[in-house]
């Protein structure tokens, strides 16, 4: 709550004192971080905007670079009144004026504001005058507010700056085609085609031009050709999110913006655009890695990795990723060597010895894992080890073992967590001995739902009670329970497998 | 919380005190956007309906990507007394009657009065599952329309058996997702069958955790799941055989949302057009032979202008622009544009969304529902569109609003130059309802000779918008086939006496999980008279008709 207020505080004295109102006002306190928003956002915001407040008594170089990273993180997490009021205040101190005039622009663009947007855009223009990215940026609001003639003005401008541009030239044709200058937009439009043979969209514009002149057949082959490509959504030129005003930056900028919203796809075009750019680039290595993950092709990740691995084999993340891969591809010697290299180079990373353990587990190195875990319980994961513990024993068949294990580790069933839970539950439906272990999870169970019955734990009950065929008993729980949104099956489908007397079973295999 | 709250509060103040010279700049910012047009309109909400329907989409707080997609409406006269009444789709689970479908009956040629009472058990509606649409069409050919249900799980269709509704089997009892659908007869046989759009293959329990750019938990894009086919079921007097396979539908799939059937190659036979959601749009063109094949991509509809798949949700045809063939409009995602697809005749078509204005004004908005209609009185086609998010909205989520998807509404004039300005908010306080926006359904409810509007809400009370245009001159037809049906997919040309023609299409399909009213109404002003209408019936055959009754609804029976 303190660290709310100091921001509070922050916002208002930098928007009362600002003397740059008149650039850009702020009438609007940013309630971003009242809220809420998730931790991880609330804990990064929360870091940069005390990175303004120290940088206060620094240089101004320090407290502009404090304001503009707060107005990168605001805007890209679509925090629009609170990255206006972080870009204002980054303008006071005249430091690279164009690329956070540009950024500012852009953060209008994105909310349709395009009036705002353009005024900018012509501040950035005036500022750098051979900035091409202002021009298409420019011509593309014009374009699609329907001021044509504007838009044909300024992309032509930006041509004669960067003739050999293929996305100017298709906003150039399309602005063209729109003006019924037919000829002109299709002569833009062979050329560009010329400069990016392979650009999908360009065959689609062409076909309009096309279809324009009557010549349906020219247009229908044009769309054939277009369609023979990789067609996308909307193109997300706009949509950077940098400081870096040409280049490199923004592709990885907006390849992590998509990754970060679980659009591999999107992220995977980005980034190998930025590759294009740099090959060799030991960002875009470990960013396609991680995004050809995430595409669930480990197998592809691989080659990212280890080429990212040769140029800064001391790095931790790298050689973390890399264990974690060969984890997924089933090379367990591999991962175990990789992760054991990561803690070398950080041996107090709890993360990275949870997975080690994990791996050793699965390569049948069950004494070695149980040390880690061991250790790991008297940690700040020992909900995690536990449940990697309890995992291991289940997948090896150790079932008095896991038993004992649990019985052994009871006194941490009061501190109840999601991991705990969940391994009462694999316990719950797993075979032990001629009995069902069902009995055993229905007894700690109870013995949890007297401590404190959560909706979660009911649920676990109907799922025990169902192992057990008690579906009756099952059904009255069931009935009590709140549909709400912890539950992590929901509760018509208990109900569609009650109804079906179908035993619900987990499998760790 | 409270603390919270009094601190905002206080600095809020403080900051309004410092700061006295940014409320002026700032509403000169606002001066400075896009003007809006200020013209007159007729439109007025209905407030006193009778209507006490309200949808619920089960929401759990599991994201469960169906309970934002619903739910839509569609209007038929059931009763037989020459009004429209309404069947909502409501979002139940099985075993859950209170959440079930409703019917509402109009009282219009009754009472005078545009209002409706509630007639489900009257006609023995039961719990049909968790709804998302429903179209008509007279399946058996006995003279009164039935009803299909398409849904989240196992798809229904209730026969209309003498007043009461009578869910009867067949091929679409299947779980699966679907969405819109549309009665079309593919062969010409005289028997209507069914096309229904598919949307992905998520099934509750399989559910993925996605996260916004905020890191908090939000819907997931349909692209996080599958792909699904979407269905073609072939009625063979009576009994319907899912030809998708054969028919060669299964051969692409999108996440289809809209669904219209219009002859797009002018070869007299009807084609499909889908409305796909992330991914390409389809054109089935119809090979008179009960099999398809897509040809969107050449005909310029699977993507935009700029070669882009977009967020395809709703669609509309209409000849906006009076040149005797069909465009279209097509709803989408905010950061989209709504784009507007005009036909060059041949049934191709070009993307003019941005001369049209229509990428500017449609920008903000997720839109659903969609439809044209006059609202002015000009005679030309103007644009209502039903918005309403998809993904949290968050200041709508901490102020605590269970349902944090609503947005405004809008309604687009069309100028004589074919572009469209948006009309003003204060000319229309509907404009400004902050709502999750879903089905919007074309319809005269009170016979007057111009659509009225019900628009569905998610989780919420739909909304009767009464559009009170004065009279034109003007004729409504109702085309009735050779078993006393409506002849879903017959045409219209209308001929005055001035050479001008206007074309008229007579179907219910289009707009967002939608039932429309497919009676045709053709207005005029001026001295002009009209002559004659020439029909092309589904089966192909043409006739014509001039034997007019003005001002009123006339049924036109196929000779």
């Amino acid at each position: 709550m303190i660290r709310i207020i100091a921001l509070c505080t922050l916002l208002f004295l930098a928007a009362c004192h600002n003397p740059l109102d008149q650039l850009t006002p702020v009438d609007m306190l940013p309630n971003y971080i009242l809220e809420d928003m998730d931790a991880s956002v609330i804990k990064h915001l929360e870091a940069l905007t005390d990175e303004v407040k120290t940088s206060q008594s620094k240089d101004d170089k320090a407290h502009f670079d404090a304001w503009l990273q707060l107005a990168h993180a605001l805007h890209g997490y679509e925090l629009f009144e609170g990255a206006e009021l972080a870009y204002t205040n980054a303008r006071l101190f005249k430091q690279r004026p164009s690329a956070v005039t540009y950024q500012l622009a852009h953060l209008y663009r994105l909310q349709s504001k395009y009036q705002l947007s353009n005024e900018l855009l012509r501040q950035v223009i005036e500022q750098v005058p051979d900035y091409t990215p202002a021009y298409r940026n420019l011509a593309e609001n014009l374009f699609d507010q329907g001021s044509l003639e504007e838009a044909r003005a300024v992309i032509q401008k930006s041509l004669i700056i960067e003739k050999d541009d293929a996305y100017g030239l298709q906003i150039y044709a399309n602005v063209l085609s729109q003006l019924n200058e037919v000829d002109s937009a299709t002569e833009a439009l062979e050329q560009a085609l010329a400069l990016q043979p392979k650009g999908t969209k360009l065959y689609f514009n062409l076909a309009q031009l096309f279809q324009m002149q009557g010549q349906q057949e020219a247009a229908n082959q044009a769309r054939a050709k277009g369609g023979e490509g990789k067609l996308s959504t909307k193109d997300p030129w706009l949509s950077e999110v940098t400081d870096d005003l040409r280049g490199f930056n923004p592709f990885i900028a907006k390849s992590q913006s998509f990754l970060a919203v679980n659009d591999f796809k999107s992220a995977e075009f980005w980034a190998e655009k930025a590759a294009a750019d740099r090959p060799n680039s030991f960002t875009t290595q470990m960013l396609l890695g991680v995004i050809k993950v995430k595409l669930g092709q480990p197998d592809q990740a691989l080659p990212y990795f280890l080429k990212a691995r040769q140029q800064r084999p001391g790095d931790f993340k790298v050689n973390l990723n890399l264990g974690t891969t060969y984890k997924d591809l089933g090379n367990y010697p591999s991962s175990i060597e990789y992760y054991n290299r990561a803690l070398t180079i950080d041996g107090g990373h709890l993360s990275a010895k949870l997975s080690l353990a994990d791996a050793l587990c699965l390569s049948n190195q069950d004494d070695k894992s149980m040390v880690l875990v061991e250790e790991l319980q008297q940690t700040s994961f020992q909900q995690q080890a536990l449940f990697v513990g309890l995992k291991c024993q289940i997948q090896h068949k150790q079932y008095h073992k896991a038993y004992q294990y649990v019985q052994d580790n009871i006194e941490l069933v009061s501190n109840y967590g999601p991991f705990l839970e969940y391994a009462i539950l694999l316990l719950a439906t797993t075979p032990i001995d001629e009995h069902r272990s069902g009995n055993r999870a229905l007894d700690w169970l109870e013995q949890l739902m007297k401590q404190q019955p959560t909706n979660k734990r009911k649920q676990l009950l109907i799922m025990a009670l169902m192992e057990l065929n008690r579906f009756d008993e099952a059904q009255k729980v069931l009935n009590a329970l709140r549909p709400t949104k912890d539950l992590f099956i929901p509760k018509q489908s208990l109900q569609h497998l009650l109804q079906n007397k179908m035993p619900f079973r987990m499998s760790v295999y | 919380m409270l603390l919270k709250t009094s601190l905002i509060a206080v600095l809020v103040s403080l900051l309004a005190a410092c700061n006295q010279t940014d409320k002026t700049a700032n509403s000169s910012h606002a001066a400075a956007e896009p003007s809006v047009a200020n013209q007159q309109h007729f439109l007025t909400v209905e407030s006193d309906t009778g209507i006490a329907f309200k949808h619920v989409n089960q929401m759990q707080g599991d994201y469960w990507p169906h309970e934002i997609l619903g739910a839509g409406a569609g209007v038929f006269d059931v009763d037989g007394d020459g009004d429209l009444d309404i069947y909502f789709r409501n979002g139940s689970t099985k075993n859950d009657v209170q959440y079930a479908d409703q019917l509402y009956l109009n009282q219009w040629q009754e009472t005078g009065e545009l209002r409706f009472i509630n007639a489900s058990s009257e006609y023995g509606l039961a719990d049909y599952g968790y709804g998302m649409g429903v179209t008509f069409g007279d399946i058996d050919n006995d003279g009164d329309l039935d009803v299909f249900l398409s849904n989240y799980g196992a798809d229904v269709m209730l026969e209309n058996r003498q007043g009461k509704l009578v869910p009867i089997a067949g091929p679409w009892s299947i779980e699966q997702w679907s969405t819109s659908a549309t009665f079309v007869d593919i062969n010409r046989d005289g028997w209507l069958d069914l096309y229904v759009g598919r949307y992905n293959q998520y099934r509750v329990g399989e559910d993925l955790i996605c996260f916004n750019n905020k890191s908090q938990q939000d819907y997931c894009s349909p692209k996080s799941y599958p792909t699904e086919v979407d269905a073609l079921y072939l009625n063979q007097q009576g009994t319907f055989v899912d030809i998708s396979e054969a028919a060669g539908i299964r051969s692409e799939a999108g996440y289809t949302l809209g669904v219209v059937v219009e002859d797009f190659n002018a070869d007299g036979w009807p084609d499909i057009l889908t409305a796909n959601d992330a991914t390409k749009n389809l054109l089935w063109i119809n090979q008179q032979d009960n099999s398809f094949v897509n040809e969107g991509l050449q005909r310029g509809i699977a993507v935009n202008g700029k070669g882009e798949m977009e967020a395809s949700m709703g669609i509309a045809m209409a000849d906006f622009d009076h040149d005797l063939d069909w465009d279209f409009i097509m709803t989408h995602l905010a950061t989209e544009s709504n784009t507007l697809y005009v036909n060059n005749g041949q049934g191709y078509f070009m993307d003019q969304s941005n001369v049209s204005n229509m990428v500017s004004l449609s920008k903000p908005y997720t839109a659903f529902g969609v439809g044209w209609l006059d609202v002015n009185n000009d005679l030309l086609d103007d644009l209502i569109i039903i918005n309403g998010a998809v993904n949290t909205i968050r200041d709508q989520r901490q102020a605590g609003d269970e349902s944090p998807l609503r947005q405004k509404q809008q309604v687009l004039l069309q100028q004589a130059n074919q572009k469209f300005e948006l009309l003003a908010d204060d000319d229309f306080a509907f404009i400004n309802e902050l709502m999750v926006g879903r089905a919007a359904i074309f319809a005269d409810f009170d016979n007057d000779g111009d659509k009225d509007i019900l628009v569905t809400v998610n989780n919420g009370r739909p909304i009767l918008i009464k559009n009170n245009s004065p009279a034109n001159h003007w004729l409504g037809l109702t085309l009735i086939n050779q078993h006393g049906s409506p002849a879903l997919g017959a045409s219209v040309v209308f001929e005055f006496d001035d050479h001008s023609q206007q074309i008229a299409r007579f179907h219910n399909d289009g707009s967002y999980l939608s039932g429309n009213d497919p009676r045709i109404i053709v207005k005029w002003q001026g001295k002009k008279q009209l002559q004659k209408a020439i029909i092309s019936w589904p089966d192909g055959s043409q006739s014509e008709y001039s034997a007019f009754n003005l001002q009123q609804y006339q049924p036109v029976m196929q000779p």
